[in-house]
C-alpha cells in the first residue's frame, strides 16, 4: 500500500507531527512548507492525498488548491486555524474535499485521511444504482439493509439498522424522536427522546469520523433528528 | 337619588343667591338714585319721606310758573291761558289790575286770602300784592324770600326779591291763589275726535309723590327680602359653588370673542332701553342688576378659565395659520410672512396717494411720485434678496434633513458668496465629522472582532503543535509513571486552552453583535429533552442526579436551536460541575400565557459569594480557577440567549444557584 500523502504547512513542527501520525498509520509522507513547494512536489511525485494549510507564505493554501484542481482530481483536505463556518464553506468551494480545523484531533485527522483515500480508490465500487442510496461517504444497500462507510461495511444492531434505514431513505427529512420510536419500535415510547438519542449516539460512533462533531446524523435542536444531505 | 338631591340643593343655592343679589341691586339702585337724583322730574328722598306734595320742588316750581303766567296775563303780555288752568279746580285764582278783577274761577277769593281764611280742602294760599308774595300753608305763613336775593338756591321763582323787583305795571296787579290739599282729576275737551283725558298738573304732582312713596317702600321691602334670601344662601353656599363651576365650564366653552360681542350687544341694548328715559324710571331698574351679573360672570370666567384667550377663536386661527405655515418649506414661509406688512404698506400708499390727489398740489405730486418710486424699487430689491435668501435656506434645510437622515453623499449647493455660506460650510464640517466618527466606530468594531479572530488564530497554531506532540507523547510507550502523569496534565490543560480560545472568540463575536443566529420556530420542551438526552452520559457519570420537569406538550418559541443547545449545555455542565455531591439538579420548564421559562437550579458545593456577577466574563464561583472551566460558560449562555431574543436571569439564594432562561411563546 504505502500511499503517498503530501502535507503542506508553514509550521514545520506541525508538518512533522502530522507526518509522524500518518507514518504511524502506514502512509508515506511528503513535506512542503509553502504553496509553491507543494505544487513542485505534486508535479514530481504520485501523490494520493494533500493536507493543506491555508495561511502560508509565497502561495497560500486556497490558491494552491485552485492550482491543483486545474490539473488533478486527488482528494485535498484543508487544514486551517480558522474555524468559522464561512471559512469552511470557502475552502470547500475552492475545490477542497474536506476541512479540518486546528487544533485538530489526531484520531479524527487520521480517520478523515483514511476516508478520503478509500473513497478515491474505491470510487468505482460505490456507483449509485438500484437498491443503493449514496450520501457522501455513506452508501446504503436497501435490499440487504447494509450500510457502507467509505466502502467498508458498518456493523449495526437490528434497531440501529432500522433507524439507519429510516434516515437513509429520507435524507434531509427531520424526524421527531416520537416518530422514530413509533416507526422503529412499532409502539409509543415512554421517553422516546432518551432511547432514540442513545441509539443515535451509538450509530454516530460507528459512522461519524468525529462523533463529537457529527456531520451526517444531526440533531435539529427543538425539532428532531435528520440525515444531512452531503 | 343622592345626585338629584345634590342638584336640587345646588339649584336652590344659586337661585337664592341670584334673587338676593338681584333684589338688592334693584332696591339699592332705587334708593341710591333717589338720594343722589336732583335734576330729574322725580322727587328726592326727603320729599318722598315727607309725603306732602305741596312741599316739593316741583310743586313750588309749578306754583311759581302759574303766578308768573297770571301776572303776565294781567299786564297784557300774554293773551293765552296757561295749559288747562281755566278748568282746573285744583287751583283757585283771582287776578286784579288796579283793584279791578280781571280773571277768576272763584269769586271773592281775595277776601278769603287776605283774611287768611281757608276754603275747605284748599290749604295752600298765595297772595301777590303787587310787590311781594305771601304764602300761607295750613294757616301758617311760609318764608318766601330767604336772604332776599334771587339765586340758584331760591325756592320760589316769584317777583319781590331785591334783585327781582316787580315792574311798574306788575305793581298794579294783585293775584290770589289757593291750591287743593288733595288734588282731583278732571276732564278737558280738546281735539276733534271727541274726549281726550287730560290729567291735572296738580293731580300729577300729588300722584307722583304718592307713587314715589310706594316705590320707596317696594325698594325697602326688596332689600329686606334680599337680606333674608342672603341668609338662606349662606346655608347653601357650598352647593352654589358647584353651579358656579358648571357655569364656568359652560362659559369656558364659549369663544372669548363671542363673549366680547355679546357684551357689546348687551351694552348697546341697555343704552337703547335707557335712551331718553330718566335714570329713575322703573325700566331703568334692570340696569344695576344686569351690570352686577355681567361683572359677576366676567370675574367668574376670568378666575376659572385662565386660558380663555388661548382657547379663543383668534388665537386658534393664529395657531392654525402658524402650524400651516410651519409645514411649508422655509422659502414659502418667508414669503407668506411678508404678505401682511406688504398689504399694510400698500394700503398706506393708497391712502397717501388719495391725500395727495385731493390736495392737488403739483409739487406735492412730484414729491409723492419720487417717494413711492423709491420705496417701490427698494421693496422689490428687498423682496428679490429675501427670495434668494429663502431659496438658499431651503437648500440648507434640505441638506440638514438629508444629513440627519444619514445621507452623507453630495455637498450643499449654497452659493459661496451667500450669507449662509458659512453655515453651509459648518454643516459640511459637522457632516464630515459625523461621517468620520461613524466610519471609525464601524472600523473599530470590525477591528475588535478581527483582532480577537487573529489572536485566537495565532494562539491556535502553536496550540496545534502542543496538542499534536502531547498526543504523540501519550502514544509513547515505556514512559515512567510520573512522566505519564505530567503528560496527562499537559493534555488536560492544552485541551482547556483550546476550549477557552474557542469560547473567547465566540463571546467577542456575540459582544460586538456579529453573531449569526438562524431563527426558527422550535419546541422548547423538546430542545430541553434532547439536550438532557444528549448529555446523558455526562449526567450519568456525575455525582449528582438531574430531575427534569418538562411538560409533554409543545412549547413553541423562536430561537436558534444550535445556540440554545449551547446555552443549556453550558448551564447543565456548570450545574454538574459545581453541585454538591449527591444533591439534585432541577431542570424545569414552566409556561404561562405568553412566556416560557426554563430554569436550571442546583445546590452549590462551595459557598456562593452573593455579590458576584457570574455572567461577567471569566468570573467563577471559586477565584482560584483550578478546574477545567474557562469561566466563560455563563457569559456565553447569556450572550447566546440574548442574541436569540430571550432573557437570562441569574439568582442565588444562599447555596441555591438558579438560572432562568425565558422566551416569548409564539
Amino acid at each position: 500500500m504505502n500511499e503517498c500523502i503530501l502535507v503542506v504547512d508553514d509550521d514545520r513542527e506541525i508538518v512533522k507531527a502530522i507526518a509522524i501520525l500518518l507514518e504511524g498509520e502506514g502512509y508515506r509522507v511528503l513535506r512542503a512548507y509553502d504553496g509553491m513547494q507543494a505544487l513542485e512536489l505534486l508535479a514530481a511525485n504520485p501523490v494520493r492525498l494533500v493536507l493543506m494549510d491555508v495561511m502560508m507564505p509565497r502561495l497560500d493554501g486556497l490558491s494552491a488548491v485552485m492550482k491543483i484542481r486545474e490539473k488533478q482530481n486527488i482528494p485535498i483536505i484543508v487544514l486551517s486555524a480558522k474555524s468559522e463556518e464561512t471559512d469552511k464553506v470557502l475552502g470547500l468551494s475552492m475545490g477542497a474535499d474536506d476541512y479540518v480545523s486546528k487544533p485538530y484531533n489526531p484520531q479524527e485527522l487520521a480517520a478523515r485521511v483514511k476516508s478520503q483515500i478509500r473513497r478515491y480508490t474505491s470510487l468505482g465500487d460505490i456507483n449509485a444504482g438500484r437498491g443503493r442510496i449514496i450520501n457522501g461517504r455513506l452508501c446504503y444497500h436497501t435490499d440487504e439493509k447494509i450500510l457502507y462507510a467509505d466502502g467498508e461495511q458498518i456493523r449495526l444492531t437490528a434497531t440501529e439498522t432500522k433507524i439507519v434505514d429510516l434516515l437513509m431513505r429520507n435524507i434531509g427529512r427531520i424526524f421527531p424522536a416520537e416518530e422514530i420510536y413509533r416507526r422503529v419500535w412499532g409502539e409509543e415510547g415512554v421517553s422516546p427522546e432518551n432511547t432514540v438519542m442513545v441509539h443515535i449516539r451509538r450509530i454516530r460512533e460507528k459512522v461519524e469520523l468525529n462523533s463529537r462533531e457529527p456531520e451526517y446524523i444531526k440533531v435539529v435542536w427543538g425539532i428532531g433528528y435528520k440525515m444531512e444531505k452531503m | 337619588m343622592d345626585t338629584k338631591w345634590k342638584k336640587c340643593r345646588a339649584a336652590a343655592g344659586f337661585l337664592t343667591f341670584f334673587l338676593a343679589v338681584t333684589l338688592f341691586a334693584c332696591g339699592f339702585q332705587g334708593i341710591l338714585l333717589s338720594v343722589l337724583g336732583r335734576n330729574d322730574p322725580y322727587c328726592s328722598l326727603t320729599e318722598v319721606l315727607g309725603g306732602d306734595y305741596e312741599n316739593t320742588r316741583n310743586f313750588r316750581k309749578h306754583v311759581s310758573e302759574c303766578l308768573n303766567d297770571l301776572i303776565r296775563m294781567a299786564v297784557g303780555e300774554s293773551q293765552q291761558w296757561p295749559v288747562s288752568m281755566e278748568q282746573d279746580e285744583n287751583l283757585l285764582y283771582e287776578v286784579c289790575y288796579e283793584g279791578r278783577v280781571l280773571y277768576t274761577n272763584k269769586k271773592d277769593l281775595s277776601k278769603y286770602v287776605i283774611k287768611g281764611i281757608q276754603l275747605e280742602g284748599y290749604n295752600f294760599l298765595l297772595w301777590f300784592n303787587g310787590s311781594t308774595v305771601r304764602i300761607f300753608k295750613d294757616g301758617d305763613e311760609i318764608e318766601v324770600y330767604g336772604d332776599e336775593y334771587y339765586g340758584k338756591d331760591s325756592q320760589w321763582d316769584v317777583p319781590g326779591y331785591k334783585n327781582r323787583i316787580a315792574g311798574a305795571y306788575e305793581q298794579k296787579v294783585s293775584v290770589y291763589m289757593a291750591v287743593r290739599q288733595i288734588p282731583q282729576q278732571y276732564y278737558d275737551v280738546v281735539e276733534l275726535n271727541g274726549y281726550k283725558r287730560t290729567v291735572s298738573e296738580w293731580y300729577l304732582l300729588s300722584q307722583r309723590i304718592a307713587q314715589s312713596v310706594k316705590v320707596l317702600y317696594a325698594d325697602v321691602v326688596c332689600i329686606c327680602i334680599s337680606a333674608i334670601l342672603l341668609l338662606g344662601y349662606l346655608l347653601l353656599k357650598k352647593d352654589k359653588r358647584r353651579v358656579d363651576e358648571a357655569a364656568a365650564v359652560l362659559l369656558g366653552r364659549i369663544w372669548v370673542e363671542a363673549k366680547m360681542l355679546a357684551l357689546i350687544l348687551l351694552a348697546a341694548l341697555l343704552l337703547a332701553v335707557q335712551n331718553g328715559i330718566p335714570w329713575r324710571a322703573p325700566q331703568s331698574r334692570v340696569i344695576l342688576p344686569t351690570l352686577i351679573w355681567v361683572i359677576y360672570f366676567i370675574v367668574l370666567d376670568c378666575k376659572r378659565n385662565k386660558d380663555m384667550w388661548r382657547r379663543g377663536l383668534c388665537v386658534r386661527a393664529l395657531r392654525l395659520y402658524r402650524t400651516e405655515l410651519r409645514q411649508m418649506p422655509i422659502s414659502r414661509q418667508m414669503i407668506c410672512r411678508c404678505i401682511p406688512p406688504a398689504f399694510i404698506s400698500l394700503l398706506l400708499c393708497v391712502a397717501f396717494w388719495g391725500l395727495v390727489l385731493r390736495l392737488g398740489q403739483p409739487y406735492l405730486l412730484v414729491f409723492a411720485l419720487l417717494i413711492t418710486g423709491t420705496l417701490g424699487v427698494v421693496f422689490f430689491m428687498y423682496m428679490y434678496w429675501q427670495q434668494q435668501l429663502a431659496r438658499e435656506l431651503d437648500l440648507l434645510a434640505q441638506r440638514m434633513a438629508a444629513v440627519r437622515g444619514g445621507d452623507y453623499s453630495g455637498v450643499c449647493a449654497v452659493a459661496s458668496d451667500s450669507i449662509l455660506a458659512e453655515m453651509a460650510r459648518d454643516l459640511e464640517d459637522i457632516r464630515q465629522g459625523t461621517e468620520t466618527a461613524l466610519e471609525q466606530q464601524i472600523q473599530s468594531q470590525r477591528m475588535k472582532v478581527e483582532l480577537v479572530a487573529n489572536v485566537s488564530h495565532d494562539i491556535k497554531t502553536p496550540l496545534t503543535s502542543i496538542i499534536s506532540y502531547v498526543q504523540l507523547l501519550k502514544a509513547e510507550e515505556g514512559l515512567e509513571e510520573h512522566v505519564k502523569d505530567y503528560v496527562r496534565i499537559l493534555d488536560e490543560k492544552s485541551q482547556r486552552l483550546r476550549n477557552m480560545v474557542q469560547d473567547v472568540f465566540e463571546i467577542s463575536k456575540a459582544a460586538s453583535g456579529q453573531l449569526t443566529v438562524n431563527m426558527e420556530t422550535l419546541d422548547f420542551s423538546k430542545l430541553l429533552r434532547q439536550t438532557l438526552a444528549d448529555m446523558d452520559e455526562q449526567i450519568q457519570g456525575s455525582r449528582v442526579t438531574v430531575k427534569a420537569e418538562i411538560p409533554q406538550q409543545e412549547v413553541l418559541i423562536q430561537g436558534d436551536g444550535e445556540k440554545l443547545y449551547r446555552v443549556f449545555q453550558n448551564l447543565i455542565q456548570n450545574a454538574l460541575k459545581y453541585s454538591l455531591e449527591g444533591s439534585r439538579v432541577y431542570v424545569t420548564l414552566s409556561t404561562d400565557d405568553s412566556m416560557a421559562a426554563a430554569s436550571v437550579k442546583n445546590t452549590s458545593r462551595d459557598e456562593i459569594d452573593s455579590g458576584k456577577d457570574f455572567t461577567e466574563r471569566f468570573v467563577r464561583g471559586d477565584a482560584s480557577r483550578t478546574d477545567g472551566g474557562s469561566g466563560l460558560g455563563l457569559s456565553i449562555a447569556r450572550s447566546f440567549t440574548e442574541a436569540c431574543g430571550g432573557s437570562f436571569e441569574l439568582e442565588t439564594i444562599a447555596d441555591l444557584f438558579m438560572v432562568t432562561v425565558s422566551f416569548g411563546i409564539v
